[in-house]
């Protein structure tokens, strides 16, 4: 488990995590969501120990991640945005670099470079960008970490291999594996994250599953406009419209539209999903 | 203990370290360590057209290899350059954000990947280069007798005229130390600096000078010079039997010192490396 403590983190003068108190439980996958600049890299980065927590703590299995310890580096794995191209074969890099993990599963990275259409035996500085993240992404998900943070980890990958990605999320990672994605292709991530994290520049707006999301929020697609709602926005032949559950009525959650009502109403949002 | 330093991990990382140097260095290394046949065809070149070696060869003579001294100061420099460039090019990439991520999220301890930097850039690479020049320098002299005798085979105590100096096993320990002392600074600067890490290491060298020498001109203008020159004489009267051990522990300890000092803010550097 993952407990995060009244976390601050800032470059020079610019504050860009203040207070931030949630924890991240086993077995589920994350979306972190959050307008640009508003520290999700930064978060992932401090989640791992790329970076050190200025004010407030993080602990992982009880333990800094700052320490970098070679116990808790081998129970994680952190997919930056950007990865490096390396001048080397993606069988050897990954098996070269999976001897260090004892849960790397090789067989489970042939298996994913074969979903993804990657040719392990190609060198990764030949790669374009979307066959380097997928080389990656294998890599990622074969290392059977306990904790996997995902920085946008759709980004540069065409249609199809959205769609496999999801899939070998889906299908390779453990059941007790805590995975945190972060993105801003929500559309990408729909049907796998749960719970969903919204952050915002001072504060975390949001940490529900979604199952809490749609007992609290009703997610209206039809074609009446509802004066409370809390979002609305028109859509081919009707409304996407967010409005508080009064009733108890089954919806499923949208969220794109669920991250635009927590943005246009803060202090709404935070009052219904308070713990 | 187990926990910062496994002997079984190390070794694993020390292979894997050495494998990724010699995969990102081979080339240069070699070029180095092979510089003694680039410097003959560069010497037979200009030797045969600008030194009147063509007309030399028409009339069926013969155009002289580099000799002894000329290789002994080209050694010199390429060394020279060697020690200084090496260490950005070995471990430079660890303030890369992308490279050096991948890097310090591999699952081996700080005390591991810090032990493994040191012994593959303070032994190995020297070591591994001299060996590699002085071969390249011995087959040289044995496929062309006009160039002499080899660097390796020569006794350096014989070169001067000076009887009453003399460098203890052949000068190869009073070289090994000042490439270890020149690789410790450079490789320091690597890891501090994040662009143009020789160049800047360089100036920093110059700045760290002049600040020390300005110092010690203003510690010595408030000196009483007779006294200090008594000081020593005296110093030098009592000790005048063990002058040699006693000069040969300061420089030695310095020298250590230095090194240490090297090594020790180079550690920190790494522990608090953030990306």
């Amino acid at each position: 488990m993952i407990e995060i403590s009244d976390l601050a983190f800032s470059y020079g003068n610019n504050l860009v995590l203040k207070g931030i108190s949630t924890t991240l439980e086993e077995g589920k996958i994350y979306g972190l969501l959050g307008e640009n600049g508003v520290g999700k890299t930064t978060l992932l980065t401090l989640l791992c120990g790329l970076k050190k927590v200025q004010a407030g703590s993080i602990l992982t299995d009880g333990e800094n991640p700052f320490d970098r310890s070679a116990s808790l580096l081998e129970k994680q794995y952190y997919l930056p945005d950007e990865v490096a191209p390396v001048n080397m074969r993606a069988g050897k890099f990954a098996r070269e670099q999976g001897a260090f993990r004892k849960d790397y599963d090789h067989d489970k990275f042939l298996s994913l470079m074969e979903e993804f259409e990657n040719d392990p035996s190609r060198k990764m500085s030949q790669m374009s960008a979307g066959q380097l993240k997928k080389t990656y992404l294998s890599f990622a998900i074969a290392c059977n970490s306990k904790y996997l943070f995902l920085d946008e980890p759709t980004n540069g990958l065409d249609i199809p291999s959205k769609a496999q990605f999801r899939n070998a999320i889906l299908k390779y990672t453990s059941d007790d594996s805590t995975i945190v994605i972060s993105t801003h292709q929500v559309r990408d991530l729909e049907n796998i994250i749960d719970p969903v994290i919204i952050l915002d520049r001072r504060d975390v707006l949001l940490n529900a599953s979604l199952q809490e999301i749609e007992e609290k929020l009703f997610f209206d697609y039809g074609n009446v406009l509802h004066p409370e709602s809390l979002y609305s926005e028109q859509l081919p032949g009707g409304f996407i419209q967010v409005y508080p559950n009064t009733e108890g009525k089954e919806s499923k959650t949208d969220i794109e539209a669920l991250f635009n009502a927590t943005h246009a109403h803060k202090d709404i949002i935070k009052g219904l999903f308070k713990k | 203990m187990d926990k910062k330093f496994n002997i079984n991990r190390f070794g694993k990382y020390f292979l894997y370290d050495l494998k990724s140097r010699w995969s990102d260095l081979g080339i240069f290394f070699l070029i180095f360590a092979l510089f003694p046949f680039i410097l003959y065809l560069i010497y037979m070149i200009f030797a045969t057209i600008g030194g009147g070696g063509l007309l030399e060869l028409l009339y069926g003579g013969s155009v002289n290899g580099p000799s002894l001294p000329v290789r002994f100061a080209v050694f010199a420099v390429v060394t020279g350059v060697f020690v200084i460039v090496f260490p950005a090019r070995a471990y430079g990439f660890i303030t890369d954000k992308k490279a050096g991520s991948d890097w310090l999220m591999l699952p081996a301890s700080r005390g591991e990947k810090f032990f493994s930097m040191m012994i593959i850039c303070l032994v190995v690479i020297p070591v591994v280069y001299l060996i590699g020049y002085g071969l390249s320098d011995w087959l040289l002299c044995l496929l062309d007798k006009s160039c002499g005798d080899s660097i390796a085979l020569t006794n350096v105590n014989r070169l001067s005229e000076d009887d009453s100096f003399h460098l203890v096993g052949n000068g190869i320990p009073l070289l090994l130390a000042w490439m270890v002392e020149c690789i410790s600074v450079f490789l320091l600067g690597s890891l501090i600096f994040k662009k143009w890490k020789t160049g800047y290491t360089i100036i920093a060298l110059f700045a760290i000078n002049a600040v020390l020498s300005t110092l010690f001109a203003f510690a010595m203008s408030n000196l009483d010079f007779s006294s200090v020159g008594d000081f020593i004489m005296n110093w030098m009267k009592n000790n005048a039997m063990k002058l040699d051990l006693h000069i040969n522990l300061w420089l030695n300890a310095l020298l250590i010192l230095y090194i240490g000092g090297c090594g020790i803010w180079s550690w920190f550097r790494l522990k608090n490396q953030q990306h």
